[in-house]
């Protein structure tokens, strides 16, 4: 009876090292954190520097975040520009055992500018719009990253990695019918949203996103551009904004008050809005608030 | 001739180098430029401050370049260019993974981390100018120096420990004095947490010690302490408010005589600043400060400044609009002075996002 306190402390310890020999992953957005979970299991721990509710273009860099980074094996990344601010994240760390891998690898990247790009286009992305978890088929080229990357550095897990692989791939499989069938309605549906985020998603759902809040990417709403839009959306009978939950809701208020369209807040990122808790979630989440929106609309 | 000769040489090498593979890697550095141009002027101002009237002033272009070197360093170069002249306001190399106990070792020329401040560029600041501390102790540029900076990030639960010590040559002290330029060794510490409070605000709190041995025959020292505080709340992109505080002492000890035989007097002076900025929008800003020095020079002694100021960011901080208002007094001015500086700032060259 007496051991039994030692056995717990002796437990806890144990679990201690148990928690403390997962291999430590660091990821850019929740979205890449989410599928690392699927592939990784109890064998990774894994932290992510957004929240889901933060705009991922801009992150300052913070002491905590090199912490993170420190102690961590492998950085998961966005890439195609998007999460610029971890190269400095990742310098500041100074980890010298740390691999970065990059999950935009082997996407199908959608526009991609033909010519030269300077600033006067907004804070357009050299290498291509880098929103490509949005298409949930990305999600499996995404899932192959990371269980190269995780086999890289723990070939111990190499099997787990690959069996966790195949078990998302099935599941992701089964529920991209199950979305592309909840979506037959909404196909050709013509939205307006505030930022660029969406080419991926549009290319999956098949709607279509005839204008941005954003007069250029990146840019604040100005008022010739939201009378602009206002025509646009009136002369296409356009009846949906969606919004990212980060940005305000001011201009496309206006538009919606001089349009008769309703406002959506549409989640980006896994975390983005309550009920988008994992990467499956949140195409569920963004498919119900589009279905529900559109069927509301004349 | 010869210089027909060197170029040739130059020529053949890079071509050389690039056609037989000499050359390891190729670096495009990231390259940056920085312009800052005033509209100032001031009112009731002494001559030793300035003219009473409104000029337009190219205050400083600065031309940053940095990148890797190879997987485990990289290297940063910052020239400043005002009215005529090139100063090297930094250039080093860090070397940034690879040593034990999370070290990081940069070498070259760089703002000194004696507090927070003064490592930043002023084009950080809403307030514009550099603190009236940093030009009294070290100079109009504040303190940097060629010197070897080592420095370690400690994990302390969710907050960061950052130990930094420094060894280096030049910079000034106590900036009217006769032996400005800084010969002998002068050695720094700085032992700072950053602790994140919420999911929307952060602090920072640093302490820094200087010492040093003047470079003047009375081979007097110097110490110097600096606290500093940096809170930030920032609930989404359109709203933050920012308090930076930051306080120094220093103390400096001459052998007076010849050879210091007539015996020692010890000298002490101190600064504070304090700023709070509000963001009330995406692309405005505006807040207040309150700027303090002691001196020990005489026809400097002690001076306080209060002013607000206010910025517009058209873009993020590609191009930016601000004022500053602020009134100056001290028992050694005539009378309280006023300034006005109305600046334009842009930003050209990749995105940059900023340490907290």
């Amino acid at each position: 009876m007496c051991h039994r306190p030692a056995a717990i402390i002796l437990g806890v310890a144990l679990l201690g090292l148990y928690a403390a020999a997962a291999v430590q992953v660091v990821t850019s957005t929740t979205d890449i954190k989410s599928i690392a979970e699927f592939i990784g299991g109890d064998r990774i721990s894994v932290k992510s520097i957004t929240t889901g509710k933060d705009n991922p273009h801009f992150v300052e860099v913070l002491p905590s975040y090199m912490v993170m980074v420190s102690k961590a094996s492998l950085y998961l990344k966005i890439g195609l520009g998007l999460d610029f601010w971890a190269d400095p994240i990742i310098d500041g760390s100074r980890n010298g055992r740390l691999k970065v891998a990059d999950c935009s690898e082997g996407i199908e990247v959608l526009q991609k500018p033909s010519g030269p790009v300077d600033a006067s286009m907004g804070d357009i992305h050299p290498q291509g719009n880098p929103h490509y978890w949005l298409d949930p088929r990305n999600g499996l080229i995404m899932a192959r990253n990371i269980e190269k990357a995780l086999a890289g550095i723990d070939p111990d897990g190499a099997k787990l990695y690959e069996a966790n692989l195949q078990k998302f791939a099935r599941e992701l499989e089964t529920r991209i019918e199950a979305w592309q069938r909840a979506a037959e309605p909404l196909k050709g549906l013509e939205i307006v949203t505030y930022h660029n985020s969406w080419p991926y998603l549009a290319a999956f759902l098949g709607i279509k996103t005839a204008g941005f809040v954003e007069p250029k990417p990146g840019i604040e709403p100005t008022a010739s551009h939201i009378a602009e839009l206002i025509d646009l959306m009136k002369s296409r009978g356009i009846q949906v904004i969606g919004k990212e939950p980060y940005f305000a809701e001011k201009a496309p208020r206006v538009i919606a008050a001089g349009t008769g369209a309703r406002v959506i807040d549409l989640p980006p990122s896994v975390g983005a809005v309550q009920e988008a808790s994992d990467y499956f979630a949140l195409f569920d989440a963004i498919l119900s608030r589009l279905s529900a929106v559109a069927r509301k609309t004349p | 001739m010869r210089r027909s000769l060197t170029v040739l040489c130059l020529v053949l090498t890079v071509l050389a180098s690039s056609r037989l593979g000499f050359s390891q890697t190729t670096t495009n550095p990231a390259l940056s430029f920085i312009g800052d141009m005033r509209l100032s002027g001031f009112r009731h101002a002494p001559d030793t401050v300035g003219a009473n009237k409104m000029i337009f002033d190219f205050h400083e272009l600065e031309i940053t370049a940095g990148a890797a070197l190879n997987p485990y360093a990289r290297a940063d170069v910052s020239l400043g260019l005002s009215h005529g002249s090139i100063d090297i306001e930094e250039a080093y190399a860090t070397l940034l993974r690879g040593l034990p106990l999370n070290l990081q070792v940069k070498a070259g020329q760089y703002r000194v981390d004696f507090g927070k401040l003064n490592a930043q560029h002023p084009h950080q600041w809403s307030w514009i100018e550099r603190p009236l501390m940093f030009k009294r102790f070290f100079g109009e540029e504040g303190l940097d120096a060629a010197g070897l900076n080592i420095s370690s990030l400690v994990s302390v639960g969710r907050s960061a420990l950052t130990l930094s010590g420094n060894v280096f040559t030049g910079g000034s002290y106590w900036g009217d004095s006769q032996d400005r330029e800084l010969r002998n060794l002068a050695e720094s510490a700085r032992v700072s947490l950053f602790a994140p409070l919420t999911g929307h605000a952060n602090v920072e709190f640093g302490f820094s010690g200087l010492t040093t041995r003047l470079g003047d025959p009375t081979g007097g020292t110097t110490t110097m302490g600096n606290m500093d505080l940096k809170y930030k709340w920032r609930p989404d992109m359109y709203r933050s408010v920012v308090l930076t505080a930051e306080g120094m002492i220093g103390s400096r000890l001459t052998a007076e005589g010849n050879g210091g035989a007539g015996g020692a007097t010890r000298i002490a002076a101190a600064g504070f600043f304090a700023s709070l900025d509000f963001q009330f929008h995406k692309r405005y800003d505006a807040g207040a400060f309150v700027d303090y020095c002691r001196d020990p020079v005489p026809d400097f002694g002690r001076q306080t400044g209060i002013g607000v100021f206010a910025g517009f960011s058209l873009v993020e901080e590609t191009y930016r609009v601000g004022l500053l208002l602020r009134q100056d007094q001290g028992p050694a001015l005539p009378r309280p002075y006023q300034t006005i500086i109305i600046q334009l700032l842009w930003s050209l060259g990749p995105h940059k996002p900023h340490q907290f």
